[in-house]
């Protein structure tokens, strides 16, 4: 029969009738079942004045019939928290129901009273959980096990001294697989959400018998154990070694949250062995196997492996191996895959395999996929950023797409040449005279700042640039915040390297921008640069035009690299510890994205290995990828449970700050600020500083 | 872990709902409704088509995470707070459509529609009481929630269980006793008896491909899988090996100049089933276990070297002016002269607008797809050592001259795509040696062994 009619909502007083029609009946079992499949369609349309049926149904618990009783159950659980006064008569069944013959009942009744946080329920379940902890029917234990942590939600404190935690503990020597698994997740949410009051500390002894359980226990049983083996400090190398033997096995499961939870272990035991490439070495190969192997599951999965092949790449490089060709990129896979890819391909290029690199990419740029597209180029940049070696090829390929005058991808061109000529200054001109062709299809503000910044830098070497220069004021006072900024700075420089067709521009943009526009800061700006070429002592005494000026704003800019490219050493070392999980897709320090996640450490120990990862990775790069760079402002504070009534309204989009991205955003900041206030005493904030305010607020 | 789960259909209502933790409320089922259903469905120009399309599997809200999947008509989302484990929710969320798809329909290649959902309420709610308990997956095994969820479903029409009649679902401590699983392997009860004891292998390898116009190529790999059909009866222990040159790579000290010989299989890297006891198969290289009843996926592997690619593509697309295109298009088999492919599909696609089309082709049909914009190309039976062709032309419509030059310019040339099967063929050479069963009653066993080779993507550039 199809329960597909029972769909829809009905009234509480329809249905107290229907329950009375069926008691007249010769034989109500198979209609009371009827009866409450409805009522619980209807909880699944929400429909919460079913609450009024509280009596009624827990007057049906008296019929010896599991289904029966069950849907009551269900039914107890959602509404006696609204009806708690009514509710309290089931108490009676349950305490029936604690020493039924049946284990399938009295595994029901500790489920049930301890989902129910009502104080009177709770009182109940704590009085007698602790005797279905040592029930002999496994079942029973497993229910009881987890009614555990469900009574940890309502009252931590009384699970601890009453010491059912320990009692949890103990159950890891059960004799029955399927209790040591349920006793796993117990520990693990209470040490999860311990928050001072509860760590779980694993001893010698018991992590061993943990992973001699993996080959026993069930798949999710061994991703339990995998996660909570990090609870271990080993004191000696030679036992860390010895875990990561026992877990490669794992590397060959199917289930990915299995070899994901076995790579976590692997990499957190590898820290306290010296050199663990060196002692098993196919170490890297079967890591980096392993995982590319997780890209024929979906690809939902496949994002998530893919995010962690991220998080590894840039923590340890020695412990996995991969081959780029791998990654590259289906003409199916969803963008968010195709995304990810490009950043890791962008992550393993090198000297070797840069040839394949590009010719793939190149392949990219060309696609009708606008996005993919620009991706494809910021790469580009990227690389010839990152490998001196292979410029000369990319900016070759970039000058050559921008010939066809497509317009995002002239635009996305001007944004990474404005980078890749601070890199190389004065290097590669014929690619921005290429772009200046094209300079009528630039109208977004990312390219428009760039193109406006690479013209005040090559002021001198390009003829007519007066021209375009005025094409692009003109709008000045309509332009975003961004722009307005570059064409002042811009102008400026202009001016003080051609003088004479400089200084009208000049002169225009600095009264738009003092008298004419409402944004003190750029009004402010205006008139520092005013000030700076109008200043006394602006021409040295020799009569040299503008000396002591050109000396401040023409100054050559920091050179930039891809150091950015790594995240801060400490923050990587937690996020390993999170392999697998939703931080691990986030790249972000875990306590940015989740403020009540429980801070994971490098436990303390004589065989604990310092890793000698440059610790000086540059202060611009750690804010980038720790701080979400778009972070609209949801109103989440409804959804949250009342006890937790702030949060970091955040939101956070991956996709928005990711690695490419990123790492333009630090640069098409930067110019900016170097040219207009590098050397006008306004102090850089570190990264340091910055970082901590986020934090907090 | 997961603290509530909800199914919604395409429009984004509620089908079923399963709180798991008291941190989140019923309510928070719109959140995802409006902030991904709503924004998903939302079909405007193609521009913004692609701004919403679904960008990230999971969505953060605070510190509330939505973790999702779209499944034939229904879309599955699990909500959770804090920093949980992401691949313990992702794996359950995919093996509960699986099971969802076996358990309602025994069938595992079902689409989920919204009615077999709401058909089936009241079992698909008591299927997410017993898979996790307090929001953490427990087991999933098929073979176990069939015979759990049996006596307390209806669906018992579906349920064809090889022992014990079914009872009617009381509670009688005697069949209580038969649902609860309490021995150690959770897969498999000890009491399944067959008369005929018989088991299947399948070997069944996706070829994926990436060719480029003068048919080099440039990536390939093939996602083999082995699945097992068993009908064993007692506890069997089975062993299961393939020949002696199949290799596994990445056991061995990565000693890449160990160039297998040519014809043999080499597995880059394999998963098993978790009744597959994983420290013997890497100590000793033998794969033992004692398999669930029923279907299975004993293990899958990955090939990338060695491969035998059973078909070569030669394209030539022209542009012939700004209105006509010209297709010649090659294809060459390169498997035994024996076997067969059937159900070639070659997928070739043109430019939209096309108002003219004229084909010849060698064997089989070739036909125009207006919607799709594509020559579906279809051969029946395709022999191993032949070639056949397709030559032809396209024309683009007069009438909107003036937007289809620029359509044909600005063309985006997506991929052509190959689909076949091939029976008795195994791209990566790995072959089946031997599968002894042992148990302690000594039946003999009859074994089916059968290899398959289908297209993955298969694509050719041009």
């Amino acid at each position: 029969m199809s329960d597909g009619k029972l769909f829809v909502k009905s009234k509480s007083s329809e249905i107290r009738a229907e329950i009375e029609r069926a008691f007249k009946k010769s034989k109500p079992h198979a209609r009371v079942k009827i009866i409450l499949k409805k009522i619980l369609s209807n909880i699944m349309l929400n429909n919460n004045e079913m609450c009024n049926l509280m009596e009624d149904v827990i007057d049906l618990m008296r019929i010896d019939d599991l289904d029966i009783r069950k849907m009551c159950c269900h039914y107890l659980i959602v509404f006696a928290r609204v009806k708690p006064k009514e509710a309290f008569r089931a108490l009676q069944f349950f305490n029936r129901f604690r020493d039924d013959r049946n284990p399938i009942l009295r595994a029901l009744s500790i489920k049930t009273v301890s989902s129910i946080g009502v104080p009177e329920f709770i009182d109940f379940s704590f009085t007698i959980v602790g005797k279905l902890l040592h029930d002999s029917d496994a079942y029973v234990r497993k229910a009881a096990v987890f009614s555990v942590s469900r009574l940890y939600q309502h009252d931590p404190k009384r699970v601890i001294n009453e010491k059912l935690a320990a009692s949890v503990g103990d159950m890891l020597r059960d004799s029955n697989d399927s209790i040591i698994s349920a006793a796993l997740a117990c520990l693990s949410y209470l040490h999860e959400h311990g928050e001072g009051k509860f760590t779980l500390v694993l001893d010698r002894a018991t992590a061993f018998k943990l992973a001699s359980d993996l080959s026993k226990v069930n798949e999710w049983g061994q991703a339990y154990i995998l996660n909570l083996l990090i609870c271990f400090t080993p004191q000696t190398g030679e036992d860390a070694l010895s875990f990561i033997e026992t877990i490669i096995p794992c590397l060959q499961h199917q289930n990915s949250s299995v070899i994901l939870n076995s790579i976590k272990a692997i990499i957190y035991f590898g820290n306290y062995v010296k050199n663990p490439e060196l002692v098993i070495p196919t170490l890297s190969k079967r890591l980096g196997s392993s995982l590319v192997s997780l890209l024929s599951k979906p690809p939902e999965i496949q994002f998530l492996v893919l995010r962690n092949v991220i998080l590894l790449i840039l923590s340890r490089k020695e412990l996995v191996s991969f081959d780029v060709k791998t990654f590259f990129c289906n003409y199916n896979d969803p963008i968010y895959i195709k995304d990810t890819k490009l950043e890791i391909i962008y992550l393993l290029a090198n000297e070797n395999n840069v040839n394949v690199v590009l010719r793939e990419l190149e392949e990219y740029a060309t696609e009708i996929d606008i996005a993919m597209a620009r991706k494809a180029i910021r790469a580009f940049g990227n690389l010839a950023i990152k490998i001196e070696s292979v410029s000369d090829q990319c900016i070759e390929i970039i000058c050559d797409l921008v010939s066809n005058g497509i317009s995002y991808i002239v635009r996305e061109a001007t944004i990474v040449m404005k980078n890749v000529i601070r890199k190389y200054p004065r290097r590669y001109d014929y690619v921005v005279k290429e772009i200046l062709k094209h300079h009528k299809c630039i109208d977004e503000p990312d390219a428009k700042a760039a193109l406006i910044w690479l013209l005040g830098y090559y002021a001198q070497r390009i003829d007519n640039i007066d021209k375009i220069f005025d094409e692009f004021v003109s709008n000045f006072k309509e332009e975003p915040l961004e722009v307005q900024y570059v064409i002042l700075s811009s102008a400026t420089k202009f001016y003080l390297q051609v003088p004479d067709k400089g200084e009208p521009l000049v002169l225009k943009v600095l009264k738009w921008a003092t008298e004419e526009v409402d944004n003190p800061d750029v009004r402010d700006r205006g008139f520092m640069y005013w000030r700076l070429i109008s200043h006394v002592e602006a021409n040295t005494a020799n009569g040299e035009f503008q000396s002591s000026t050109k000396k401040i704003i023409l100054d050559s800019n920091p050179i930039i690299s891809t150091e950015n490219d790594s995240i801060d050493p400490a923050i990587l070392e937690e996020l390993d510890l999170n392999i697998g999980t939703l931080a691990s897709i986030y790249l972000k320090p875990v306590q940015t994205v989740f403020r009540f996640a429980r801070k994971k450490s490098l436990g303390e120990s004589p065989a604990l290995q310092s890793h000698s990862l440059p610790s000086t990775a540059t202060t611009a790069s750690t804010d980038n990828f720790s701080m979400p760079k778009s972070s609209s402002t949801y109103p989440v504070s409804d959804y949250e449970s009342p006890k937790i009534p702030d949060d970091n309204h955040k939101f956070h989009d991956h996709n928005r700050d990711s690695l490419i991205n990123d790492m333009d955003s630090a640069f098409e900041k930067e110019p900016a600020k170097m040219a207009s206030t590098k050397d006008k005493l306004v102090k850089k904030i570190s990264s340091a500083a910055l970082l901590g305010r986020k934090n907090k607020h | 872990m997961i603290s509530a789960l909800f199914i919604y259909d395409m429009k984004g209502d509620v089908l079923v709902s399963k709180i798991y933790k008291d941190d989140v409320k019923r309510s928070m089922s719109d959140v995802f409704r409006v902030h991904v259903i709503a924004a998903n469905s939302q079909r405007g120009s193609n521009q913004e088509r692609i701004k919403n399309e679904v960008r990230s599997p999971v969505l953060t809200l605070g510190s509330t995470s939505f973790v999702y999947i779209k499944s034939g008509l229904i879309w599955i989302c699990a909500v959770t707070r804090s920093n949980q484990d992401c691949s313990i929710i992702m794996e359950f969320l995919f093996n509960l459509i699986s099971s969802m798809k076996v358990l309602l329909n025994d069938n595992p290649s079902t689409v989920i529609t919204s009615e077999l959902i709401t058909n089936n309420f009241a079992f698909v709610y008591e299927l997410l009481d017993e898979v996790a308990e307090f929001g953490y997956p427990t087991n999933m095994e098929i073979s176990y929630l069939k015979n759990y969820l049996l006596s307390t479903s209806v669906k018992d029409k579906i349920f064809k269980m090889p022992t014990n009649g079914i009872g009617s679902g009381g509670s009688s401590s005697k069949q209580a006793s038969k649902k609860l699983n309490t021995s150690n392997i959770t897969w498999r009860r000890s009491d399944i008896k067959y008369r005929r004891n018989e088991i299947f292998v399948n070997v069944e390898e996706k070829v994926n491909v990436l060719m480029s116009p003068q048919a080099e190529v440039l990536r390939a790999n093939v996602d083999g899988s082995i699945n097992l059909k068993t009908h064993l009866s007692g506890m069997p222990e089975c062993r299961f090996g393939f020949t002696e040159d199949n290799i596994f790579l990445n056991s061995m000290n990565h000693d890449r100049s160990l160039v297998p010989d040519a014809g043999s299989a080499t597995l880059e890297d394999c998963k098993f089933h978790q009744c597959v006891e994983l420290n013997k198969f890497d100590s000793e290289r033998v794969i033992q276990f004692i398999p669930p009843d029923g279907e299975f996926q004993l293990m899958s592997y990955n090939c990338i070297s060695n491969l035998s690619l059973p078909f070569k593509v030669f394209p030539q697309i022209q542009e012939m002016g700004r209105e006509r295109l010209q297709y010649k298009i090659r294809i060459r088999s390169l498997f035994p002269s024996k076997l067969s492919a059937s159900d070639v599909y070659v997928r070739i696609p043109t430019p939209s607008g096309v108002n003219k089309t004229l084909f010849t082709v060698s064997a089989g049909k070739a036909k125009y797809h207006s919607e799709e914009n594509c020559i579906v190309w279809k051969i029946s039976k395709f022999f191993g050592g032949k070639e056949h062709y397709l030559n032809g032309e396209a024309q683009v419509a007069d009438t909107v001259a003036d937007i289809h030059s620029k359509s044909l310019m600005h063309w985006s040339r997506p991929p052509i795509n190959m689909n076949f099967v091939i029976d008795m063929f195994s791209s990566s050479g790995l072959t089946v040696k031997f599968l002894k069963v042992s148990e302690p009653s000594n039946y003999r066993t009859i074994k089916w062994v059968k290899y398959s080779s289908i297209a993955g993507s298969y694509e050719i550039r041009y």
